[in-house]
């Protein structure tokens, strides 16, 4: 490949990586902090206890079921597993325009006073649409926009990379500080590269009916000028969605015949036979009518695709009903790479591996962004004349590669320090959430950068490392209960925060110490990360 | 235990595969290795990999099992390579400590 287009190409993964490398970043991090969206949910309800039978659930939630909504619409019951203690009910009572939904404690089947939180959920909703709920699908296309930066970031990436093959198994710690930092960013981006394009690709199947909507309104749209459809594709969504989900024999209307399901319990140990697999969560379709349809999926599991399993059976004799559609291939395809990017089938292991990738996927991000920086600090000899351009770029990089972090340490902190009894308790701990966020990037902007970048590491060190004790002072879930107990969930949240307090303890030392060293030698290039004390360009 | 066998199997074919290295060679043995021994471990290197991904199917079946060896290539690759910055003597050994374990669960499991 001739220089010049090299070049082109290099600059171009410049500027396409810093352009979307903040939001990339927030939405990596998220994204792997949404792999055990479960478990943070579970750790941040501590009021919910482990160790609870799916098919006692069952009955429990069965049981309370038909004491508040025996003639509901439809139920739905998500049954607890070892990721989520929590089995939770959700009914629509008959021409009622609002789902209702209660928390159950297996045991007693009484409803469970569990603390108000969004739990893990504030993460995932973050990863990909940014916590914008008006209008609900603008965070769509930031991330699709972002997405497709992350895409022609790759593809330049790999374009100018000169080596490689020959410099796969090359990293030199020792060497200076730019060939380093080069050096770990394609150690973190090389290896991963078929994850980091799985990921980043498939990650627009899900928004790709607001991003990418002409193949569904190709196949699902009306009779409206294609721009009208454009600008108001509501309909053509229902019409896709509902094509895809759902099954005739599970839509059939109530007969208005009063008829008792029967047990549950006995349809889901069938099901599970049949599914070859547990019960994640079943739904029944006008309860205690003759005509109520029971669908029982398995929890996700044993395939790649985002939609398990499932059965029906009729409600009123337990016998099983036929599921009469079948996806056609190309829902299928759609439904595996859905599947791919949520990773909802991945056992222990492979969550963990997913996890370790996409914290690799962060990394490589946060190391471009330094790198952007380290690259063109050597341009300006004068150290008084920074432009503004540079100033900023390294405050949001400490905001974003560290204060994110710092801010979703704060969530948890918030979540347990928070009274139980405030109101829109949920709504303060986001609000936290966003304040500590926003007080790192105020840090950042007030301190040299060096210095800044000591602090916030420090910050996190402390916010993190601090968590197990918090847990131990604020519940009697501590890590040696936990770890005594078997309660893996929780003893795996607590001992991974220390893990992460560590990880940062570790960085703030060694940019502490290389401030120092640098301050001692009296040279002007003193940074952290040897990125030299800038003010700002006034 | 027996998927933990897969992610073994992948740091082990990094392994080889970083010593066929010259370079990468003389660090750990200070001489710089045969063409033989670089084309054996290479060989090496490749049977792993292929064997990390035969179990992988077998166990999670195409799909996921695919999905899975990527990912364990990946990290096992990148844990390899930190490890031969900064403690290079360490890589025959847990390579082949890594290779041997992996193929271990593999015939136990």
């Amino acid at each position: 490949m001739s220089t010049s287009i090299r070049k082109s190409l290099a600059w171009l993964h410049a500027w396409a990586g810093l352009v979307a490398g903040w939001a990339l970043f927030m939405m990596f991090l998220a994204g792997t902090a949404s792999v055990f969206k479960e478990e943070i949910t579970a750790w941040m309800s501590p009021e919910l206890g482990p160790g609870i039978d799916a098919m006692d659930a069952l009955e429990a939630a069965e049981a309370r079921l038909n004491a508040v909504a025996p003639d509901a619409e439809r139920w739905s019951i998500r049954l607890p597993s070892e990721r989520s203690p929590a089995t939770r009910i959700t009914w629509r009572a008959r021409d009622a325009s609002v789902t209702e939904s209660e928390m159950l404690d297996a045991g007693s089947g009484r409803v469970v006073a569990a603390r108000e939180t969004r739990g893990g959920d504030l993460f995932y909703r973050l990863h990909y649409r940014f916590e914008i709920s008006n209008p609900v699908r603008r965070g769509w296309w930031i991330s699709g926009a972002a997405t497709m930066f992350m895409l022609v970031a790759i593809m330049t990436g790999v374009l100018t990379h000169k080596r490689i093959f020959r410099d796969f198994f090359t990293f030199r710690p020792r060497a200076a500080t730019q060939r380093t930092w080069l050096d770990a960013h394609l150690l973190l981006a090389v290896p991963l590269l078929p994850f980091h394009l799985m990921i980043a690709y498939t990650g627009l199947v899900p928004i790709m009916t607001t991003v990418m909507p002409w193949g569904m309104i190709a196949n699902y749209g009306d009779e409206r000028p294609l721009l009208e459809q454009l600008a108001d594709l509501d309909a053509a969504r229902r019409a896709y969605s509902s094509d895809r989900r759902a099954d005739p024999a599970a839509q059939r209307p109530p007969a208005h015949v009063p008829s008792p399901t029967v047990a549950l319990r006995s349809i889901a140990e069938q099901a599970a036979q049949q599914l070859g697999g547990p019960v994640g969560s079943i739904s029944v379709r006008n309860p205690n009518d003759a005509n109520a349809v029971v669908e029982v999926v398995r929890r996700p599991g044993g395939a790649l695709s985002n939609r398990p399993a499932r059965l029906l059976f009729d409600g009123s004799t337990g016998d099983p009903l036929p599921v009469t559609t079948s996806p056609s291939p190309v829902a299928k395809i759609q439904a595996a790479l859905y599947g791919m990017h949520m990773a909802r089938f991945a056992d222990p292991m492979l969550r963990w591996a997913y996890f370790a990738a996409g914290l690799a996927s962060s990394a490589m991000i946060a190391t471009g962004l330094t790198l952007w920086i380290i690259k063109r600090r050597r341009r300006f000899t004068d150290q008084t004349r920074i432009p503004f351009g540079h100033w900023l770029v390294e405050r949001l990089n400490i905001a974003a590669i560290v204060g994110l972090p710092i801010a979703m340490a704060a969530y948890f902190w918030a979540n347990r320090l928070l009274p139980l009894d405030v109101a829109a308790r949920a709504q303060l701990e986001v609000r936290t959430f966003f304040l500590v966020w926003l007080s790192t990037l105020v840090v950042a902007m007030l301190r040299p950068a060096d210095r800044a970048w000591a602090e916030v590491l420090g910050s996190a060190a402390f916010a993190f490392g601090a968590i197990p004790l918090l847990n131990a002072l604020t519940t009697d879930r501590h890590l040696v209960a936990s770890v005594v107990q078997g309660d893996w969930l929780m003893a795996g949240f607590d001992s991974t925060m220390a893990a992460i307090g560590l990880l940062f303890a570790w960085c703030a030392v060694k940019v502490a110490g290389r401030t120092r060293a640098s301050a001692a030698e009296g040279t002007a290039v003193p940074s952290a990360l040897d990125s030299s004390t800038w003010r700002s360009h006034e | 235990m027996i998927e933990a066998s897969l992610y073994l199997l992948a740091f082990a074919a990094a392994a080889a595969g970083c010593l066929s290295i010259e370079r990468r060679h003389i660090e750990v043995f200070g001489n710089p290795p045969s063409p033989m021994r670089r084309l054996l471990l290479k060989i090496a290197a490749w049977i792993l990999l292929a064997a990390a991904l035969c179990e992988a199917v077998f166990e999670q079946g195409p799909g996921i099992g695919a999905v899975e060896w990527t990912i364990a290539a990946g990290l096992g690759a990148i844990l390899l390579i930190v490890v031969a910055s900064f403690r290079p003597r360490w890589v025959p050994r847990l390579g082949v400590m890594a290779a041997c374990w992996g193929m271990a669960l593999t015939v136990i499991g």
